[in-house]
């Protein structure tokens, strides 16, 4: 019930407070009060009473010469007009779009964690040659063009709903809420696949330990350092999907005006005016994963190369301290 | 097939008032009559019905006077008055009219 009063106040709020003005909203308070009750007395559930009856509420223009306020609603409504208003279809169809690019976008990532096992195989399987060693080559630029391509291609179709982000948009209450819904929905997945590539991340070094210990061959220590690199894949690719689910709610949600993006911590995002730093910025990760594996695979010294990752942590948010502006700031 | 609610705008008015010659009543009441009557086919916005309300009202066709809820709290009835009837009247035979005149132009598709 307080979040139809919630909406009946926000669609109220920008009408000048004339007796008319006052008595509708007590009037179609009081209709929507009733309808509530009754399909709560019906047996809906909340959630399903609040959709329905916000749905069914109809337009505050209708009400424009009612309340002599037609002039105001006018006027209110060219400044309206800039407002990009995204539908439920679009918000869905744009949920959907970023599930399915981000898992492209994640096998790219993955292809380009496990590109080097052709070559550490190749290097250091009992029948070591040359050819051998070409075929893992070949394996690494394969995956890394995969890699390469699968970005570029889900980049390239996910910019289609980069409006999104650039122009002033919004969501109605109702798709508000059904996003909403969604994402407690799908809350206890989302941890549990959090859960599930945290423990990926943990476990990856064990067979790799293992291996080296009971056997103690190099073509072992090769076998484990691949099963390690597709744990680690496996991982990053289970993050990718369900941080990319996330942020795709976040992102609509915050469009969906104050009721809803209050409990979305839209704070962390944090952008840059300069554009030397914002090209940087977005290809910080996949260099430092980069940096990692080519220093460790060159110096051998996985027992400290780890180290990287939390330095690298360090320099971001140095740089989101330098250069960054919070998002907030520019609106 | 959702109802045009274009279509339906023109009589909103005469569906309301003929409720209304039934007996007095307030908005939800009206609201949900309309919907049970016609099996959820229309369902009125709640805008729609109180820019009629306010329009009928300041036309003379409904007269609002406050009473009393089930549980005690205050509620806005309508009731209808003499030129409400008299223009109800005016809105069916229009309708009639109006309903004959489309008929002509409505054709099934069978063959």
């Amino acid at each position: 019930m307080n979040t139809i009063r919630n909406y009946l106040e926000s669609m109220f709020a920008n009408l000048p407070n004339t007796p008319d003005v006052i008595r509708a909203k007590c009037e179609l308070g009081q209709m929507m009060e009733d309808k509530y009750n009754e399909l709560i007395s019906e047996g809906k559930s909340d959630n399903e009473a609040v959709a329905r009856v916000i749905s069914e509420f109809g337009n505050l223009d209708e009400l424009g010469d009612a309340l002599g306020i037609r002039d105001f609603l006018n006027k209110n409504q060219n400044e309206q007009r800039q407002i990009r208003q995204v539908s439920a279809e679009e918000a869905e169809q744009y949920l959907e779009d970023r599930a399915h690019f981000s898992l492209l976008s994640g096998l790219g990532t993955f292809f380009a964690i496990i590109c080097p096992c052709g070559v550490i195989l190749a290097g250091t399987s009992v029948h070591a040659s040359r050819t051998l060693m070409a075929i893992g080559v070949f394996f690494l630029l394969g995956l890394i063009a995969a890699c390469i391509t699968l970005h570029a291609y889900s980049s390239l179709r996910m910019s289609s709903w980069n409006f999104l982000k650039l122009e002033p948009c919004s969501i109605d209450y109702g798709t508000a809420g059904m996003i909403n819904d969604l994402k407690r929905s799908t809350h206890s997945s989302m941890v549990l696949q959090r859960t599930i590539s945290v423990l990926l991340f943990c476990t990856c070094y064990i067979p790799l330990v293992f291996l080296h210990l009971m056997v103690g061959t190099s073509a072992a220590d090769g076998a484990g350092v691949v099963i390690l690199l597709f744990m680690a894949a496996l991982a990053v690719l289970i993050l990718t999907v369900s941080a990319s689910r996330e942020k795709g709610y976040r992102i609509l949600l915050s469009l969906g005006g104050m009721h809803f993006s209050r409990q979305s911590d839209s704070t962390g995002e944090v952008v840059y005016d300069r554009p030397a730093v914002r090209v940087v910025m977005s290809v910080f990760w996949p260099t430092v994963t980069c940096l990692y594996l080519i220093i460790s695979f060159l110096t051998f010294a996985w027992y400290i190369s780890w180290i990287i990752w939390p330095v690298a942590a360090v320099v971001e948010n140095l740089i989101k301290a330098i250069f960054g502006i919070r998002k907030e700031e520019i609106q | 097939m959702g109802i045009s609610s274009d279509v339906i705008r023109g009589y909103n008015d005469t569906i309301i008032l003929c409720l209304l010659m039934d007996e007095p009543s307030y908005g939800y009441e009206i609201s949900r009559k309309i919907r049970t009557r016609t099996a959820d086919a229309y369902i009125i916005k709640e805008t729609t019905l109180y820019s009629a309300f306010t329009r009928m009202e300041k036309n003379g066709y409904v007269e609002s006077y406050p009473g009393f809820a089930e549980n005690g709290k205050r509620r806005t009835y309508y009731r209808i008055t003499e030129s409400g009837k008299r223009y109800y009247r005016e809105k069916c035979e229009e309708w009639k009219l109006t309903k004959d005149v489309i008929e002509h132009f409505i054709r099934e598709e069978n063959s």
